[in-house]
């Protein structure tokens, strides 16, 4: 009745068994979003290239805020930059939130964090573990979707190296782990999938369209610096790197989020 | 380790109240159970049964009060805790993508390691095919895939609650025997049911959970020796009830022809001694189920000394407590 399994390896521990259960998640997210950045760079030759499209981004250069620099828009950086990886961290958040929500909540809500907290692991492991799966899984997404960049720069000649590819890829990380990071705490904290979801989306949406409209708005434009997109913003994977400020506040704002939904978690009572 | 010292309860627990809202919750539950024994824990729905074991499980924080299992505090010390003990939820929740293995493997890792061969042992017993998917069990499989879980590490205590839900009479007997085994080897077990009869044949001692307070705490025996007994006197010609009516413990008595019926609480002596001033031809005595004592106890309001005026039937007249 007992045999020996090779899959057994994702049973080993809660990191490795919730990375599993997201692994259609990060298979469908990053193969998705992989190809759409692969048929975006596609375009590049026909559309990026052609000067009437590049004439009519810079006629309008309030988009900035929305498009990233539209004035290096007929480059391969500067295209893939505004038709791609201006937008697709916020979509990539809506998954990272939906995720850190369920990672507790869920697991709360079937039942299923009875059986786990059964078990003689402390509640600071069972949140800590399943945070990291979290985080990995988003790597793990960003660094499909940097791959699909990189075979797109291969199709259509590009001499754009892979590790710029990867790191314009990893790059979405730190900002779509905050808002997830904020989901976590929450989903540790109260009962329900409501709060942790709305909060983390609402601060996702109301930053990208406050950071977007900023330039158009004069009275917006000194609240920019406060939105977790504009410290987003501040790298520049093709040409000056990661901004290791920004980045750093972005991961600690992170960490700190951990911390407090680790310490709600140990106080809180299971029920859904 | 604390649990290595045997004078030690198992489970002991001081004032445990735990609040939700209005008359809800568990409220100032003293329990103590033995090392060794098996205790059953009696009570309708929504009595208070699932948030006292959770309570001890801590999965939920009491409002006030304490729980201690071995000796260590239930909060402070849970993981220390769920090293030594196996839980069988009421409201079993299991990962529907993974098998039976597959669960046996990750609760086993979870718990730094089991051997296989008890796994085998107990998925024989409880006739188990561990290869197929948690969703497409049925409810019987899912419960035994917990049971095994709750049972291969070979906890000091095994908490179970509903344990037989879903099995056939079976498996229900091979799991009378898996329980028997663990009592005999010492260990403990407690357990709520809503299956009286197994709770009778399974537990030493029994308490009985109304509305969030515990109403009794009692050997099986001892509840049996408190309730009210029917007997049938039958002599060789008719007699007058209201002599026997007037007898210490004698709460009813009637006539019926060569028949008295009557209905006694505690010693029988006055009563007997009283009948034997006639000619007896026979005594018949109904003994009270378990199930008829505990539906005593639900009917008598606020009555909380076993000794309610719960009225025993005889055996299988009243069965069904849900």
């Amino acid at each position: 009745m007992w045999t020996n399994s090779s899959s057994s390896v994702f049973f080993g521990n809660i990191f490795l068994k919730s990375l599993r259960d997201q692994r259609k998640a990060i298979l469908g997210w990053g193969l998705g979003l992989a190809g759409l950045a692969y048929i975006t760079l596609l375009a590049f030759p026909s559309i990026g290239s052609n000067p009437e499209f590049d004439q009519l981004f810079k006629q309008i250069p309030q988009l900035q805020g929305f498009l990233g620099d539209v004035a290096s828009f007929d480059t391969l950086e500067g295209f893939i930059t505004s038709q791609f990886l201006s937008f697709m961290p916020v979509i990539l958040t809506i998954y990272v939130v939906m995720a850190a929500a369920n990672t507790i909540t869920g697991e709360i809500e079937s039942g299923t964090m009875d059986f786990l907290l059964a078990h003689p692991r402390p509640r600071m492991r069972v949140a800590l573990e399943k945070y990291l799966a979290l985080l990995a899984a988003l790597v793990l997404i960003c660094v499909l979707v940097g791959l699909g960049m990189w075979l797109g720069g291969i199709t259509i000649g590009q001499s754009v190296s892979f590790g710029t590819w990867m790191l314009a890829g990893i790059d979405i990380v730190p900002l779509t782990l905050l808002y997830g990071s904020i989901a976590f705490a929450l989903a540790c904290a109260v009962r329900g999938r409501g709060i942790p979801i709305g909060v983390a989306v609402g601060l996702a949406v109301a930053g990208f369209i406050l950071n977007g409209l900023a330039p158009l708005v004069e009275n917006l434009q000194r609240y920019r610096e406060w939105t977790i997109y504009y410290l987003f913003a501040a790298s520049k994977p093709f040409s000056t790197g990661l901004d290791p400020l920004y980045t750093a506040i972005l991961l600690v704002a992170s960490v700190g989020c951990l911390g407090i939904g680790i310490f709600a978690f140990k106080r809180r009572d299971m029920l859904a | 380790m604390n649990a290595a010292n045997a004078t030690i309860p198992a489970i002991e627990t001081h004032d445990l109240t735990k609040r939700y809202g209005k008359a809800r919750g568990i409220f100032s539950v003293n329990l103590r159970v033995e090392r060794g024994e098996v205790f059953g824990f009696l009570g309708p729905n929504g009595a208070g049964k699932t948030t006292t074991i959770r309570t001890l499980l801590d999965f939920i924080r009491p409002t006030s009060g304490w729980a201690h299992i071995f000796g260590l505090a239930c909060q402070r010390e849970s993981v220390a805790i769920h090293k030594l003990i196996g839980n069988l939820p009421g409201e079993l929740a299991l990962y529907p993508d993974m098998t039976g293995q597959q669960l046996l493997t990750y609760s086993a890792n979870l718990r730094g390691g089991v051997a296989p061969a008890e796994i085998a042992r107990l998925a024989e017993r409880l006739d188990i095919d561990l290869h197929r998917q948690i969703k497409a069990y049925s409810r019987g499989n899912k419960q035994k895939i917990g049971l095994i879980q709750a049972m291969m590490h070979k906890p000091e205590l095994l908490i179970l609650d509903e344990p037989t839900g879903g099995l056939d009479p079976l498996v229900q007997q091979s799991l009378y025997e898996l329980l028997e085994e663990v009592k005999s080897e010492g260990r403990t077990i407690f357990f709520s049911s809503h299956v009286l009869p197994e709770v009778e044949r399974l537990c030493d001692r029994v308490a009985i959970i109304r509305e969030g307070r515990l109403v009794s705490v009692e050997s099986v025996a001892g509840f049996k020796q408190k309730a009210l007994r029917r007997m049938d006197i039958i002599f060789d010609r008719p007699v007058v009830a209201e002599p026997f009516a007037s007898i210490p413990g004698v709460v009813e008595a009637h006539s019926a022809g060569t028949t008295l019926h009557c209905a006694v609480k505690g010693s029988l002596d006055s009563l007997i001694k009283a009948a034997a001033q006639h000619t007896v031809v026979n005594i018949v005595t109904y003994e009270p189920s378990l199930e008829e004592i505990f539906l005593g106890f639900y009917k008598e309001e606020g009555t909380a000394d076993g000794a309610a005026p719960q009225r025993a039937t005889p055996q299988g007249e009243a069965n069904h407590v849900d």
